[in-house]
């Protein structure tokens, strides 16, 4: 879940100084793993003493190029979904585009409130009740003070938790976890929405519900960028798309042409 | 250095959420539990009582000089301590929320300074008991605390944030600073009277926790701190401030692809 930082402020008086749109141009995005042997300083100082300096980022590093230059422009109405296998540089796209990774090359602009729904349970303390959850989300998303009980409201509505919302999460089954997650994830106003992969609840009874508030959610959102593995939701909801294949536009184009670019390619 | 500065700012400006999640972490640490963080109150009461009782006979010294000497270090020191500690997994166990949410790092560390600051203030009551039992009255020295927190809740930021990144890149670092900070509990005049240093008070003055404890610790004796203090702290913060600027800058967008 994501929020664009509260600076700068892209209405004057309230009034939209002009229209949403999500611009990315050549970004490029590197990241070092240090996770593959060991994060430590011995390591460190090992190839330092060793006089490893110049072979250390070959051996010690392992480099992910996640984005290659890639660049495209959204406007109000523009529904944008993405393809691509595992790993193909999906989230790490929406990270950029939500302002949480820093992309080495080029720049994103955007006017209009972004959200992100990557991960459902951001910060879900589960020893806590589902109300201070609420407040916990609220807070973190920056709703205003004077929003916060409509915001509770909302996600107690959409959740239909009653009065289970006072009592610690780590007491809920699963199937009411997931309806809070859900709940408290699709409770946002955004211009721009983002989306890992569409969110749905598998508790039978729920599923419809869910799926109606989902499509309000983005029905709302001016412009829309979704991830996703499901090909049919892809068609049904977006008008453009992008093949991502390591990190690199693969296609670009309307979301039919590009989905049968994805199924041509083995 | 704008974009850090910027950062910094928009962290402080972010008030409600770490001062939120400063208060939910006691909260969900003495959940369910009957006297909640009164514990901590209830620990440093005991450990003051029985080292003073203790102590004051092995140094030969008056309990009214003793006990309040070794409350007021002991309120300061795990205030630091805790800080300190706490920077270093700042960023690590927020992670989920550095991956998902484009905040400001900084809060994080605001985060822990909250939740060590409320401990001080409930161990605040310990203070109290002991300054009320020697006749310890409010004075205009006393008034030095303000400063004096002031200038070691900026340090503890600033060293926090640079913690954070460091220990955020390298996974040793965490235990490299839990080890310092036991070893300078026993070097530090907490337990024992820096004049117990004689002439070789430079042990003393060499340490820069002396400095951070002396500034809380000292008006709250009801002297003011030596301006040598004064001086450590405040060139303390201009040096880890430009530090912690430049490792931000360096290294600050890094962290969510590290955490």
């Amino acid at each position: 879940m994501a929020h664009a930082p509260r600076w700068p402020s892209r209405s004057l008086f309230g009034v939209r100084m002009s229209r949403t749109h999500l611009t990315v141009e050549a970004v490029s995005l590197a990241f070092r793993v240090y996770g593959v042997g060991g994060q430590s300083l011995k390591k460190e100082l090992i190839s330092f003493g060793t006089g490893g300096r110049l072979g250390r980022d070959a051996g010690n590093h392992f480099v992910v190029q996640a984005i290659s230059s890639l660049s495209f422009d959204l406007h109000e109405g523009d529904r944008l979904g993405i393809v691509g296998a595992n790993g193909s540089g999906k989230s790490t796209l929406l990270r950029i585009l939500a302002g949480i990774y820093r992309p080495q090359q080029g720049h994103v602009s955007a006017k209009g409130r972004i959200s992100a729904i990557i991960d459902p349970s951001v910060a879900l303390d589960p020893y806590a009740t589902g109300y201070e959850n609420i407040r916990s989300r609220a807070i973190l998303l920056g709703v205003a003070r004077h929003n916060h009980e409509a915001f509770a409201e909302k996600v107690a509505a959409i959740s239909e938790l009653g009065d289970y919302l006072a009592m610690p999460v780590h007491t809920y089954s699963s199937g009411m976890l997931m309806r809070l997650n859900f709940a408290l994830s699709i409770s946002i106003e955004p211009d721009i929405l983002l989306l890992d992969e569409w969110l749905s609840v598998t508790d039978q009874s729920f599923s419809a519900r869910a799926e109606a508030h989902m499509s309000a959610l983005v029905d709302k959102s001016r412009i829309l960028v979704l991830a996703s593995h499901n090909l049919d939701l892809l068609e049904r909801v977006c008008n453009r798309g992008l093949y991502l294949d390591g990190g690199q536009a693969r296609f670009m184009g309307s979301m039919a042409d590009t989905l049968a670019a994805y199924k041509a390619c083995p | 250095m704008p974009s850090v500065a910027t950062s910094l700012f928009s962290a402080l400006m972010h008030w409600p959420v770490w001062l939120w999640f400063g208060r939910q972490d006691i909260r969900s640490r003495y959940r369910g539990s009957l006297l909640g963080p009164l514990w901590l109150v209830l620990n440093l009461g005991i450990l003051v009582a029985t080292l003073s009782l203790i102590y004051a006979t092995v140094f030969d010294l008056p309990l009214d000089v003793y006990m309040p000497h070794v409350t007021t270090g002991f309120l300061a020191w795990w205030f630091i301590a805790g800080a300190m500690t706490d920077s270093c997994t700042a960023f690590t166990t927020n992670a989920q929320i550095i991956r998902n949410l484009p905040l400001p790092l900084g809060i994080h560390v605001l985060r822990v300074l909250t939740r060590n600051g409320l401990l001080m203030a409930h161990n605040f009551i310990v203070y109290l008991i002991v300054a009320i039992a020697f006749g310890i009255w409010p004075n205009f020295n006393t008034l030095l605390v303000l400063p004096g927190l002031l200038l070691v809740f900026s340090l503890l930021f600033t060293m926090g944030l640079l913690l954070a990144i460091v220990c955020a890149r390298f996974r040793d670092v965490p235990h490299i600073v839990t080890s310092i900070v036991q070893v300078v509990m026993f070097i530090t005049p907490i337990m024992f009277l820096k004049d117990m240093l004689a002439r070789k008070a430079i042990l003393a003055e060499a340490n820069p926790f002396y400095h951070m404890i002396e500034a809380i610790r000292a008006p709250l004796l009801g002297h003011a701190p030596e301006m040598l203090t004064w001086g450590f702290l405040v060139s303390a913060n201009l040096v880890s401030a430009f530090v912690a600027a430049w490792l931000m800058r360096r290294a600050g967008h890094r962290v969510p692809y590290l955490v």
